[in-house]
């Protein structure tokens, strides 16, 4: 009977994009197919947002928390989510605990499926965020907005926005400019773009997740497409080279 | 002309973008750090041959801001940064990183490209956006030792002459 360790590890690596095609594609089919294996992804996937945001990640899982789990918007909503309730807890804990709040154990507060106290607390919160309870929901966009809105942060985030856009055509040697440029003539699954581009599916995939996290593709019921900032990127492509690539 | 030749067109024009490029870090008394910073300074200047590539301690701009010798060091680095396309920090220990630490939330802080050691990823004093939205990498012995940590460099490089060239 499989331990609820090594299905939580096994989902780990799914989410931190360490698993071989026909891993990827069993969890998958689990994940569509029992519900309670879905709810375990979730509660990973906190986990992993806890993890990065308390620096408890060994360096080359960080690595891979940026390039494959934080791909999907969802995600780093919940890992800004995580931050601002790092910040919360912190201000609700030191009239309670004084200095000593500082200091709490990371792990202790942020484990709500392991059942401590503090660990409920946010259990709640996060479920009152899910329901969009109002008061709460409000400090936490207002503090999630503030702090986007620092002029300094927004500078760093659209740097990255744009080089991330760059580095995902250049993934792959170039593949991710390949495939968008496939795409720009209409939608494909990925295998009909792996078997265009010459890429294998698998790496396809990959490449096609960078695209998507950028911004410059979208997946829809397993096909993609090219969106309007994909075609602008292209079209800059296109001029600097002086070549046409899109069909 | 095809795919093949577009992405060639694009890559010589990357290597031939007139960018500035600083290098900062330990200096000659930490003998092994500073060759780093001079393979470093070696390698983004083979690749990128229109490139300047530049200490800040090597910079006198006495001719073109008078004051200049009489300002403090951050006051000139910061003339530095704001002149630079982008500013590669070796940030070899604690101290590197708390002379910079007050660059980070300035106006050019998307520039830099700070390198620290992984040993010192849970006593870095930056912002999380620093690593969140990777100004700041870390790095192994290992990665240290191999062509890794300058391969990181060239590739931020050539995202940043993409950026030049199609005016992002």
């Amino acid at each position: 009977m499989e331990r609820v360790a090594e299905r939580e590890e096994a989902v780990k690596k799914y989410l931190l994009g360490e698993l071989g095609e026909s891993e990827q594609e069993e969890i998958e089919l689990r994940l569509l197919t029992e519900p309670q294996y879905l709810d375990e992804l979730l509660l990973v996937e906190e986990d992993l947002a806890d993890d990065f945001v308390f620096g408890a990640l060994p360096q080359h899982e960080r690595q891979k928390v940026v390039r494959h789990f934080l791909l999907t918007p969802e995600r780093r909503q919940k890992l800004l989510y995580t931050e601002a309730l790092k910040q919360y807890v912190a201000q609700q804990a030191a009239p309670a605990w004084g200095a000593g709040a500082a200091s709490l154990p990371w792990r202790w507060p942020l484990s709500p499926a392991r059942g401590k106290p503090l660990g409920e607390l946010l259990g709640r919160l996060r479920r009152a965020w899910a329901s969009s309870a109002g008061a709460l929901q409000r400090w936490l966009t207002k503090l999630l907005d503030g702090r986007r809105d620092e002029p300094w942060e927004r500078r760093l985030a659209e740097a990255h926005q744009s080089r991330a856009l760059l580095e995902s055509l250049m993934a792959g040697d170039w593949a991710g400019l390949r495939l968008l440029a496939l795409l720009s003539a209409g939608p494909r699954s990925p295998r009909e773009l792996a078997a265009q581009s010459g890429a294998g599916e698998a790496a396809a995939s990959q490449v096609l997740a960078r695209l998507v996290g950028a911004g410059a593709a979208e997946e829809r019921n397993g096909v993609f497409y090219c969106t309007g900032e994909g075609a602008k990127i292209l079209r800059k492509v296109e001029t600097a080279a002086g070549v046409k690539i899109t069909p | 002309m095809g795919f093949d030749d577009a992405v060639k067109n694009l890559m010589l024009q990357a290597e031939a973008c007139p960018l500035v490029i600083l290098v900062w870090g330990p200096g000659r008394e930490s003998v092994e750090h500073f060759e780093k910073r001079q393979k470093i300074k070696r390698e983004v200047g083979d690749r990128f041959r229109n490139a300047h590539v530049l200490f800040s301690e090597d910079v006198d701009l006495e001719r073109l801001l008078r004051g200049y010798r009489k300002m403090s060091y951050p006051d000139q680095e910061s003339w530095h940064l704001a002149a630079c396309d982008v500013c590669v920090v070796l940030d070899t220990s604690r101290g590197a990183g708390e002379e910079i630490a007050h660059f980070v939330r300035s106006a050019h802080a998307s520039k830099l490209l700070i390198l620290t050691h992984e040993r010192h990823q849970h006593s870095t004093g930056f912002p999380a956006a620093i690593r969140r939205y990777e100004n700041q990498l870390f790095y192994n012995d290992q990665e240290y030792e191999s062509c890794n940590l300058v391969e990181q460099v060239l590739t931020r490089i050539y995202t940043t002459a993409l950026q030049k060239l199609f005016r992002m």
